[in-house]
């Protein structure tokens, strides 16, 4: 992978709260080649969110500011762009166009007073200058690519007159509408039933194989993980603690808290019921306010030692495209 | 099929053909339509079990829980509890029997009143039914703390101060205050993240073996159903389509629902073999639920006369039943085990 699509260097973001400064997104760095699925993972606080929010640039809008690092970002004509440092209005020109964002709840994200093809409409009218009716006719095609049945009258429907599996394959096809070359994808099938979920998952992985578009795809569930990455990047307390490709992840985790995450799921292959009890990972994640000095996990991690406890631990590669925050991460063992 | 399902125990939980339609409003000469939330859904619980009630969303599971409850009136059925109709009881009667079946629910964060302290929380159930001195609920509340892994001081802290894991902790205390015989647990770990969920199940696990609940698990993960339950039921759209002890269930189940819902599960191993079997379609409306079985309008397997009758919840192995004409589709166990301890 020589040219990365997208390439996340020493991002760093904060939000101010009653209490004070939140550094929710600290030093996060990573890259996203063409056509290549990152999944990042991590539980509520982890940062996982703030960073496709930063990647958009949208949290200023939450109250939160990008402090430091660079995004740089492979347009469609091959130059290279740091959103970062654009104007909102160049900007407004990247979101849509080159990346588009679906978001966990469908039913919040949709205008109830549009029909769902004046939606995916509008968008391709914004960004591409469509007229009214050749939008529609780009709307019912989006509908017919998600999967939606007899899209000709469906496209004149209300959202509340769709499923919530319905209304997801609606979001997807007013971010994939103007062809964009990523797509960030947040949580996109928490709030669905299984069977449904399975059905937007296989949907996003059969488009990704006709349009060729890379996925950033945002989740707390491991399962749902190895399904569709290819690399995996997981975040712990505003920080990558580990990031390799999928399946050194699940079968060489080199941090303990991957290996904590994957023990703590009924079922897993690495999860040890022994007489019907998960090996758990101690304690919760630190107050946000105040993280611990050295490596952020020490205060649950089974392997910590003094050494731990002092320095910032770096994100060091354990690996062929394999990096861990770990400085014993050769102990970290499945079994 | 005469009687419901039982297992060999005197069941400490027996529901009966138990339905509940909630009515839609009408519009100006509209008539009153009703959605079906729970049709003829019979199933019991041995003392000392515990039984997972999957399903996805509008599967009923909820509304079968709380019409246990009595939460939710219900429309027809019984619900026997040790032995005695509770369906339609009146308040006053009802609350000896409140005392013996607990809830623990979802929301850690909606369940408990921000403005009361812990301790009262706790002691509140007690109260109401008039369970020991002042002196001995507080002694009652440092030991159940004290069981659900919490510090003494928690006593006299708010809710607020707590993390999710430690008020769904907090919740179950509540719930176990009143020393009930059975527990109605909805969703009780599916809003924590899976690192608390996991100290939330073991601690389950403890209670389950120390003090012998029995537990009506309801939940959508069937991976933490496997993990934790001795036998499960599958709903869909209000009917029961399978009940079956936990390791006939997930090694060879017998109904085509619960074969899609669990080949649709994510594993977290890349390397798991996925034979997907989508469900074509969306859940049809309860308000008009099809005609014979419910799950026709998606079922691969369905054949016409699917259509015209609605297929009886029937033996098909040792506490195994399933509602589903068809016997030729799915491969039967291969073990004649099935109990949680033949392995």
């Amino acid at each position: 992978m020589s040219e990365p699509l997208l390439e996340v260097t020493g991002l760093k973001t904060s939000f101010s709260t009653p209490r004070g400064e939140v550094r929710s997104v600290d030093d996060v760095s990573f890259t996203l080649g063409a056509g290549e699925t990152l999944g990042v993972v991590g539980e509520s606080g982890s940062g996982k969110s703030v960073t496709s929010l930063s990647i958009m640039r949208l949290v200023e809008r939450g109250g939160g500011r990008i402090d430091a690092g660079t995004i740089r970002l492979r347009r469609g004509d091959g130059s290279r762009v740091d959103l970062q440092s654009l104007s909102d209005r160049r900007m407004r020109a990247i979101r849509g166009n080159d990346i588009a964002m679906v978001f966990q709840e469908p039913m919040t994200s949709l205008d109830p007073v549009w029909t769902v093809g004046d939606q995916i409409g509008e968008a391709v009218r914004l960004h591409q200058g469509l007229t009214r009716r050749q939008a529609r006719a780009r709307a019912i095609e989006m509908l017919r690519l998600v999967g939606i049945p007899d899209p000709v009258s469906r496209a004149d429907d209300y959202p509340h007159q769709m499923s919530g599996g319905m209304r997801q394959r609606v979001m997807i096809a007013i971010a994939l509408s103007c062809q964009p070359a990523l797509l960030i994808a947040d949580e996109p099938t928490t709030a669905l039933d299984v069977t449904v979920q399975a059905q937007i998952l296989e949907l996003i992985k059969s488009l990704q194989d006709e349009i060729g578009m890379s996925v950033l795809f945002i989740t707390h569930d491991l399962g749902v993980v190895a399904e569709i990455a290819d690399r995996v990047a997981v975040m712990y307390a505003g920080q990558i603690v580990e990031e390799a490709p999928v399946r050194e992840i699940f079968t060489r985790p080199a941090h303990p808290y991957t290996l904590g995450l994957q023990q703590s799921i009924p079922g897993s292959p690495a999860s040890s019921a022994a007489n019907g009890r998960l090996k758990t990972i101690g304690g919760a994640p630190p107050d946000p306010l105040s993280v611990p000095a050295g490596c952020r996990f020490a205060p649950r991690c089974p392997l910590v030692q003094p050494a731990c406890r002092e320095d910032e631990i770096a994100l060091a590669d354990v690996g062929e495209s394999h990096r861990a925050r770990c400085i014993r991460w050769r102990e970290v063992r499945v079994r | 099929m005469s009687r419901p399902p039982a297992n060999s125990a005197a069941p400490l939980l027996e529901v009966r053909h138990l339905t509940k339609r909630f009515p839609v409003k009408a519009g100006f000469g509209r008539p009153v339509r009703q959605v079906h939330a729970v049709e003829k859904v019979s199933f019991s619980i041995a003392p000392g079990e515990v039984v997972g009630l999957v399903g996805e969303s509008g599967s009923g599971k909820t509304t079968v829980g709380r019409t246990i409850m009595r939460l939710t009136e219900p429309t027809e059925g019984q619900i026997l509890f040790d032995g005695t109709d509770i369906a339609h009881k009146g308040a006053r009667q009802m609350l000896a029997f409140r005392r013996r079946i607990q809830m623990v629910f979802q929301d850690p964060f909606a369940s408990l009143n921000p403005r009361a302290r812990i301790g009262t929380l706790i002691a509140e159930g007690m109260e109401i039914h008039r369970v020991g001195t002042a002196r001995e609920r507080a002694e009652r509340v440092a030991e159940l703390l004290d069981l659900v892994g919490l510090p003494a001081d928690a006593a006299g802290r708010y809710p607020h101060e707590f993390s999710g894991g430690q008020r769904q902790r907090i919740g179950i205390a509540r719930a176990l205050a009143v020393s009930p015989s059975l527990i109605v647990a909805d969703e009780p770990v599916s809003a924590l993240d899976v690192s608390v969920q996991a100290q939330v199940l073991n601690l389950l696990q403890d209670l389950k073996e120390r003090l012998g609940l029995t537990i009506l698990f309801i939940a959508h993960d069937l991976a933490v159903v496997e993990h934790f339950c001795d036998r499960v039921i599958v709903m869909y759209l209000g009917r029961i389509m399978e009940i079956a002890p936990r390791r006939r269930l997930y090694s060879a189940p017998q109904h085509p629902y619960t074969e899609a819902l669990l080949s649709a599960a994510p594993v977290p191993d890349p390397d798991a073999k996925r034979d997907r079997i989508v469900l074509e379609g969306d859940v049809p409306s309860p308000i008009d639920p099809p005609s014979g079985c419910v799950l026709r309008t998606r079922c691969r397997y369905a054949l016409p006369e699917c259509a015209r009758t609605v297929p009886e919840l029937r033996e098909v192995g040792p506490d195994h039943y399933k509602a589903c004409i068809r016997d030729d589709i799915l491969p039967e166990p291969t073990t004649t085990g099935g109990k949680k301890n033949a392995s």
